[in-house]
């Protein structure tokens, strides 16, 4: 009888294992598998030059050695990170007070519900349409510049917004943050109504205000859900490329100011189809992008170590 | 049990599913080699003897396919085809990318060409067994790297002859020759000129007539000191800098690459220098060479550069209140004859429908009913000596655009010197990345080395086998 039992017990089990296999599969195929033939194609000379097939020969760590010398890498990371940042920075602020009032059981907002849809139709829209409007919104003869010439006579000749740096990164930041606050502000929210009301009921009792509930009771409970948005958006940022991509037309201009390291790896398995060097680069991008995860990850739990 | 067999079963039948949509599309690059010949060098031209294709009209062609794909970057031909190419239907008048010849199916692929993108699509579609390519058309730019054995058919393997392709002129055929194999073929040449505002030339110069204005603009100085007297009536002599790129990069001595090395020319380098003071003058803008648009609207810049194919592709011919429209523009040689461009026609090597793609680039490139409509209905130029020389001395025949002048003579004029001999297979991306480089340089936002160094690290990212 009890071995019939347990036999019971590991038969849920397995149900478990085989519920796992489409995933496990999947995931083998479509990530695994490639993942391990970018690493292996990394140490390959292997490109296009016209229609001729150069390689694929064995040439060691000569791509990572060329992509350290000679690539500018660390100028496109740098760019990659600075719109990130233009982009993160008004984003984690506005959803966490969108978030705080939308979770506020005292302010009771009307139509939260309307608001909530409505901050976050922009992440539906796709990107690459996101940045042709963007591109005709602010391009030479667009509706800003007439906006800006014409309307509010601020300046008397059209400003070209993507041959400046500062307005091309800037663009590229607030439309990063257009599409994903409202993402954002959906998981902040979750996180902040699995808080126990109980605590707020107390804090009030205490005679705290707005202020002090939100830092000190809303912020530190709501750190590993701040902890994910921080890390998933910082992935999402190094992969950052449809965006300044369609708005630069491909160039990352002005001055290469707007190229991130993922249209960097596009010029490379464009054109010449050089499939070693963009592999050396994708192996950096996922070194970089685990270290990262990790720090941040590390950081965030130094309390209970 | 039975349950326990169905979810196993149906589970795995999921997988199944989902793995099937993967078979046969192997992510993995094959060793095999693209059927080329030897090196890929740049292309040299200049050795080859043209007009001689060596085909005659007894080679049998097979149509075995059941559709007809033709990849290009714009709507230009297509147009061309679908108005003039007897027999050519289109299925829905709203779709421009499916037709009809006759029973077979028609499909365009249109890829437009920023950045080597329609390169990168071509070389897919052509290297992939599976996908069905019959018809490519390629630019000057880059037209070598696919006019080589095995990418392209040999026009003598689809039954055209000599005779075809007598009137056709020379440099057409060089750019498409490689090893003195003709692999293509255009309905156009691109002798260009220096196209320019009427009013605006009254007003400044007093007069708008053609052999007067050319002789205040012979040559770069002379052409400078009138964008000098532009600045002062208060209009720019060109809409943006790259408006005389092309004048400079096609009259180069050099080619871009020699010896996989990255080559500049001093006539590129003197259309930096050159742009940089107009653009520092105020006499040009800075922004790209497309987004001209209000400056074909109203009287805001003096001239632009270019050849047939710019008055009706380009100029907004048919907007209602463009300059084009009220045949506002006129037509010279400017300080520098010089060519742009060009389109040219081939027949893929693996075509499936030889015998309609044969009879598609026969028809909309050498027959002479088809380029005559194409000069009466587009204002384009034509690659047919005889024809051209019929509209040049026809004294009847005038272009709207250019308030009734007729180009012809003038291109004529510009194509007797054109030289393709420096032509490479890089020379789209070095093109665009010089123009995108200078730009921040003429900008003020880099200085000329930076934007030299930006200039190089393209290049060399996109074409690993090149070095400055």
């Amino acid at each position: 009888m009890k071995q019939a039992k347990r036999g019971k017990v590991v038969s849920f089990n397995k149900w478990g294992y085989i519920f796992l296999i489409p995933f496990i599969a999947v995931y083998c195929f479509f990530q695994l598998v490639p993942l391990v033939m970018t690493i292996y194609y990394s140490f390959f000379e292997n490109y296009m030059q016209g229609m001729t097939q150069i390689g694929p020969n064995f040439i060691g760590i000569q791509n990572y050695i060329t992509l350290f010398q000679k690539g500018d890498m660390l100028k496109y990371a740098l760019n990659t990170l600075i719109m990130w940042i233009i982009g993160f920075i008004p984003q984690i602020f506005v959803s966490l007070l969108l978030g705080a009032w939308f979770s506020d059981t005292r302010l009771r907002l009307r139509a939260a519900g309307f608001y909530k849809v409505v901050i976050y139709l922009p992440n539906l829209i796709m990107a690459s349409a996101f940045s042709m409007l963007f591109f005709a919104l602010f391009s030479e003869s667009g509706p800003i510049n007439a906006l800006l010439m014409n309307t509010l006579h601020v300046i008397n000749k059209p400003f070209i917004f993507f041959q400046d740096v500062a307005a091309t990164r800037i663009l590229v930041g607030f439309m990063n943050f257009l599409m994903w606050f409202g993402n954002t502000t959906i998981l902040l929210m979750a996180g902040m109504l699995g808080i126990d009301p109980s605590l707020y009921e107390a804090a009030e009792v205490d005679g705290a205000t707005p202020t002090q509930v939100f830092w000190r009771i809303t912020l530190p409970l709501l750190r590993p859900i701040l902890v994910y948005v921080v890390i998933t958006s910082l992935i999402g940022g190094l992969q950052m490329f449809d965006v300044p991509q369609i708005l630069t037309n491909g160039k990352g201009s002005p001055a290469n100011s707007a190229m991130t390291l993922i249209m960097w790896l596009n010029r490379h398995i464009g054109t010449s189809k050089n499939f070693g060097m963009g592999g050396a680069l994708s192996v950096v991008l996922f070194i970089i992008t685990g270290v990262l995860s990790m720090v941040v990850y590390k950081l965030s739990n130094g309390k209970e170590d | 049990m039975k349950k326990k067999l169905l979810s196993v079963m149906l589970s795995t039948a999921m997988v199944a599913a989902l793995l099937a949509g993967c078979t046969g599309n192997t992510p993995a690059v094959t060793s095999e080699v693209a059927p080329t010949t030897s090196e890929v060098a740049p292309v040299a031209t200049s050795e080859i003897e043209p007009g001689s294709v060596g085909g005659s009209e007894d080679v049998v062609l097979e149509d075995t396919g059941d559709k007809l794909t033709i990849e290009c970057w714009n709507d230009e031909w297509q147009t061309r085809v679908i108005n003039l190419m007897p027999g050519y239907t289109q299925d829905s008048e709203n779709d421009p990318n499916h037709g009809h010849i006759g029973d077979l199916p028609v499909e365009w692929i249109v890829t437009p060409s920023d950045n080597g993108a329609y390169q990168n699509a071509l070389d897919a579609d052509l290297l992939d067994d599976a996908a069905d390519v019959d018809i490519f058309l390629v630019e000057a730019d880059y037209a070598g790297k696919y006019t080589v054995p095995g990418v392209a058919k040999a026009l003598g393997d689809l039954g055209i002859t000599d005779a075809d392709i007598a009137d056709q002129y020379a440099y057409t055929q060089q750019v498409v020759t490689t090893d003195g194999v003709l692999y293509g073929s255009s309905w156009q040449t691109c002798g260009a000129g220096m196209i320019y505002n009427r009013d605006i030339a009254k007003e400044v110069l007093g007069t708008d007539d053609p052999d007067e204005v050319q002789a205040l603009v012979s040559d770069w100085d002379k052409w400078q000191d009138v964008a000098g007297q532009m600045k002062e009536a208060g209009y720019k002599m060109t809409p943006c800098a790259a408006t005389s790129y092309r004048v400079f990069s096609n009259n180069v001595t050099t080619p871009w690459v020699k010896d996989g090395k990255i080559n500049v020319d001093a006539n590129i380098q003197k259309w930096i220098d050159m742009s940089k003071e107009m653009v520092d003058a105020e006499q040009t803008g800075t922004f790209g060479l497309w987004d001209t648009n209000e400056d074909f609207q109203k009287n805001i810049s003096f001239c632009v550069f270019g050849p047939a194919w710019y008055f009706d592709f380009c100029m907004q011919k048919g907007s209602g209140d463009s300059i084009a429209d009220r045949g506002g523009w006129a037509l010279c040689q400017g300080p520098q004859a010089h060519y742009w461009g060009g389109t040219w026609v081939c027949v893929a090597d693996k075509t499936d429908n030889a015998a309609t793609a044969a009879e598609i680039l026969k028809t909309m490139t050498m027959d002479e009913g088809v380029l005559t409509s194409i000069i009466e209905d587009y204002g384009d130029n034509v690659n047919n000596k005889t024809i051209v020389a019929k509209y040049a001395a026809d004294t009847t025949y005038g272009n709207d655009v250019l308030g009734g002048q007729n180009p012809y003579s003038i291109f004529e004029g510009a194509l007797a010197n054109v030289d393709v001999s420096n032509m490479t297979i890089y020379d789209q991306i070095c093109n665009e990345a010089i123009q995108t480089a200078m730009t921040d340089y003429f900008t003020g936002k880099v200085d000329e080395d930076t934007a030299w160094d930006n200039f190089y690290t393209q290049v060399e990212e996109t074409y690993p086998e090149l070095s400055r």
